[in-house]
């Protein structure tokens, strides 16, 4: 009986660390120009991104649905497999409504523990890996679905946005909307807390943004394990990456990039730092 | 009593006042119309204050004065003090109310049932468009209650007549979910209308103390003054989502202004509209998303003055805030910049900021501007940019009155927009009020105007009409343009490829000459970041910062 890893495409997590945790990820759907694509599976990063600056209507998202969990969770319980479930903060997403349903659905009692990371994009990739390294260390399916929610709080997001219009358009503004505003050009900060984008503060250009985000996240350490995410432009993300060495060696910073659901609303030219704190 | 004497009327306002008073929050928890912000308690207060002290400077005690005197003073006093749209309406009751009483010594029957009338058609020609189910209808309701008593003859007795407005009031308050439907979405009485209620009721207290009102408190059905979760859940959160634009309020004051064409103007052009006034001086209220067409019309009437303009997006979304059960932490936390200029307020109004005090160099505001302006943010603490060095001491004096009021002592616009950007609603004013003073540092303000006279400063000598061009406000460069004194200016603040530069352009002063300054910064310094903004301000041809 082994113990499996489920969460969503909202984690962005690089394929590479999904196959080798074997973690399984449902994907999220994008809805560009009224057609529905699985995100990361029927559209990558790339041809989203120009759509989303091309299209002339804004691109949706939708969870996956109830019958996606299902096959997933009867799947793994049915070949005798217990599954840990961590999904995208509930403030921002219906994604655990569609799992606790598919879960309400399966035999009383059967092994899938669901759990609300109150996180979103990478923070949640490196919570579903503390999770996955836990399981190959071994352990109880609940004991260890306890302490990856004990653990929720030593994880952090922090992303600065070129620009707060796909968050707007996209219905997500939340807390951010006092950040809005157009006559002076920034760069707004947000932060991941309590499950949802918080504000934090507004650099004048890209510079200045990145140069704080590598503050932000200093003021975390020391650290555990760190992640930098771009959504358009790598080679700034390799500049945040080089300039966050300081409190980890570069090789074991984790590159990853804002998927088709991520990229919906934080749009294009933003970059984020995931940081697991140690304790 | 089968007279009301002059000084019976104005000790019944005033005791009514009172009654407001102790109603407001109810009143303000009620607020969801026209915009859900949570201020129309405030509003009606601040405007029955000031038509109370109007009639107590006019009308001093121990003396006698005729009804005529004190309601033509509570009519002025309310008519100059008036806030908001339910403070206007108010105030056009009592100008009303006052017209009919002219030259009248003391107020029978008769009086008060051509008072009522009066006041109550003033109240809905005061508006664009009346919508029935708010204070209007009450005000109606009252009225028609009291003539129809006066006409069948049974009622001789003044008081009696009163006791009827009172009645009506309380049956026209119960029915207004029946007639606007956003109340009964919402689940409450009008806000405005019960202000009306517990005025008419508070008055009748006065007049005749044996009548009991205590009808009155079954609208007050939250504990200890706080009726926050008067309005059902969910309601608040829907309103989110909507844009209500900037309430825009004013005066104009004329030789010979035409109300009906004002009106008319606004009500095509603006929503929730209200204008009153005569030919000397109209008050104007209405809702717009842009407020510089509006302005700009009203100053071609005439002169402007009382100007007042809020976010109600910001005073929406603060009032929801507070109906939820654990409100976030420094969410009642406002910023109150001081400025002049259209596209300078618009910036710190897009920006968050609650309102803006209109002020600057040649326009100081007073400690009770700066005061009224704190109380019409409705927050728990409100931290004041003064934005020019003349204006620190005003808003220090503000912070010294109340405990609420913080200052940051920016000297400068440019300091002001720098303290504006590290600005966290969520974080606690301490920890605003280090960021935002940390960050003055960062930025160097130049700015660029005219000399009103020959001079010499720090061996620059001017002649009058020459361009001026300041460093963090000591003058370091005179020159034949405004132009080329921004650019010495901006070159001793030091410049350097990594810099960015904003360039405020003041009214008058055309794009198209900031753009040339911005070229030529670009071309000496390549990769340095140049952003040009219409700040609209006057007497400045540019301000300016350096970061």
């Amino acid at each position: 009986m082994t113990i499996r890893i489920v969460t969503d495409s909202s984690a962005d997590l690089p394929t590479d660390l999904v196959q080798k945790h074997q973690i399984t990820v449902l994907p999220c759907y994008v809805v560009v120009n009224d057609q529905t694509f699985k995100d990361g599976i029927d559209i990558q990063a790339d041809e989203f991104y120009r759509r989303l600056q091309s299209e002339a209507r804004t691109p949706t998202t939708a969870q996956p649905t109830v019958a996606d969990f299902q096959a997933v969770y009867r799947d793994l319980v049915g070949q005798g497999d217990q599954v840990i479930s961590i999904h995208v903060s509930g403030k921002l997403s219906g994604t655990l409504n569609s799992a606790e349903q598919a879960k309400a659905s399966l035999d009383d009692g059967a092994p899938v523990e669901i759990i609300d990371s109150q996180l979103a994009s990478i923070s949640l990739g490196l919570a579903v890996l503390d999770a996955a390294i836990m399981v190959a260390d071994g352990g109880d399916y609940r004991e260890i679905a306890a302490k990856v929610r004990q653990n929720l709080s030593s994880h952090h997001g922090l992303f600065a946005l070129d620009t707060l219009e796909y968050l707007q358009k996209g219905g997500r503004i939340g807390k951010a909307r006092a950040f809005m505003g157009s006559v002076l050009s920034v760069k707004p900060i947000l932060r991941l807390q309590d499950g949802e984008a918080h504000p934090v503060e507004r650099p004048r250009n890209r510079e200045r943004a990145m140069r704080r985000l590598v503050e932000l996240a200093q003021d975390l350490a020391p650290v555990r394990r760190m992640a930098v995410i771009y959504s358009t432009d790598p080679e700034r993300m390799a500049v945040l990456k080089q300039a966050l060495t300081g409190l980890l060696p570069a090789d074991q910073i984790i590159e990853a990039r804002f998927g088709s659901t991520l990229g919906t609303y934080i749009g294009p030219d933003a970059l984020g730092v995931a940081v697991t704190q140690a304790s | 009593m089968d007279q009301i004497r002059g000084q019976d009327l104005k000790q019944a306002f005033t005791v009514a006042t009172a009654y407001l008073e102790e109603y407001r929050d109810t009143v303000n928890a009620l607020n969801v119309f026209p915009v859900p912000d949570g201020d129309t308690g405030t509003n009606m207060l601040l405007t029955m204050r000031s038509a109370v002290q109007s009639v107590t400077e006019g009308c001093p005690d121990g003396q006698e004065h005729s009804v005529a005197r004190v309601s033509s003073a509570l009519a002025q006093g309310a008519f100059f003090g008036a806030k908001g749209n339910s403070g206007v309406i108010l105030s056009q009751f009592f100008k009303g109310f006052s017209d009919a009483l002219a030259g009248k010594e003391s107020l029978a029957a008769d009086d008060l049932s051509l008072a009522f009338k009066l006041a109550s058609n003033a109240a809905y020609q005061s508006v664009g468009n009346p919508v029935e189910g708010t204070m209007l209808t009450v005000i109606r309701m009252a009225s028609e209650a009291v003539q129809g008593s006066a006409a069948q003859g049974s009622n001789e007795n003044v008081l009696g007549l009163w006791e009827a407005a009172f009645q009506a009031s309380q049956d026209a308050l119960s029915h207004t979910p029946e007639q606007l439907p956003v109340l009964r979405e919402a689940g409450v009485v009008d806000a405005g209308g019960l202000g009306i209620v517990v005025l008419i009721g508070g008055a009748l207290q006065s007049l005749a103390p044996l009548v009991d009102i205590s009808a009155l408190s079954r609208f007050q059905r939250a504990a200890n003054g706080s009726a926050t979760g008067l309005i059902a859940p969910g309601f608040l959160e829907s309103t989110l989502e909507q844009d209500w634009g900037n309430c825009t309020q004013f005066i104009i004051s004329g030789p010979d202004l035409d109300l009906d064409a004002v009106r008319t103007r606004f009500q095509e052009t603006a929503l929730s509209t209200v204008v009153v006034g005569d030919g000397h001086n109209i008050r104007v209220h209405i809702h717009v998303e842009n407020t510089g067409p509006a302005l700009a019309y009203a100053e071609s009437q005439g002169a402007l003055s009382d100007i007042k303009i809020e976010n109600m997006d910001y005073q929406n979304q603060l009032f929801a805030s507070r109906h939820q059960a654990n409100p976030a932490k420094g969410a009642a936390l406002a910023l109150l910049p001081v400025t002049l200029g259209a596209g300078l307020a618009h910036l710190f109004r897009e920006s968050g900021c609650a309102a803006v005090i209109q002020g600057g160099q040649t326009m100081n505001p007073s400690v009770q501007q700066i005061l009224d302006a704190v109380h019409s943010t409705g927050a728990n603490d409100i931290i004041v940019l003064p934005n020019n060095a003349n204006v620190i001491l005003a808003a220090e004096q503000a912070a010294a009155s109340e405990p609420c009021i913080h200052v940051v002592p920016t000297k400068s616009i440019p300091q002001g927009v720098a303290a504006l950007l590290v600005f966290n609603p969520e974080e606690s004013w301490e920890e605003n009020v280090d960021a935002m003073t940390a960050a003055l540092a960062e930025v160097a303000s130049v700015e660029v105007t005219r000399a009103v006279r020959d001079a010499n400063i720090n061996g620059v000598s001017v002649t009058e009409g020459q361009f001026i061009g300041l460093l963090e406000g000591q003058m370091v460069t005179a020159a034949e343009t405004p132009e080329i004194a921004l650019r010495i200016a901006l070159d001793q603040a030091g410049l350097s490829a990594e810099a960015i530069v904003t360039i405020y352009h003041g009214a008058g002063t055309p794009i198209s000459d900031a753009e040339s300054v911005a070229a030529s910064l670009n071309h000496d310094f390549p990769g340095i970041q140049v952003d040009l903004i219409d700040g609209g301000q006057p007497n400045y041809q540019y301000l300016a910062s350096v970061e």
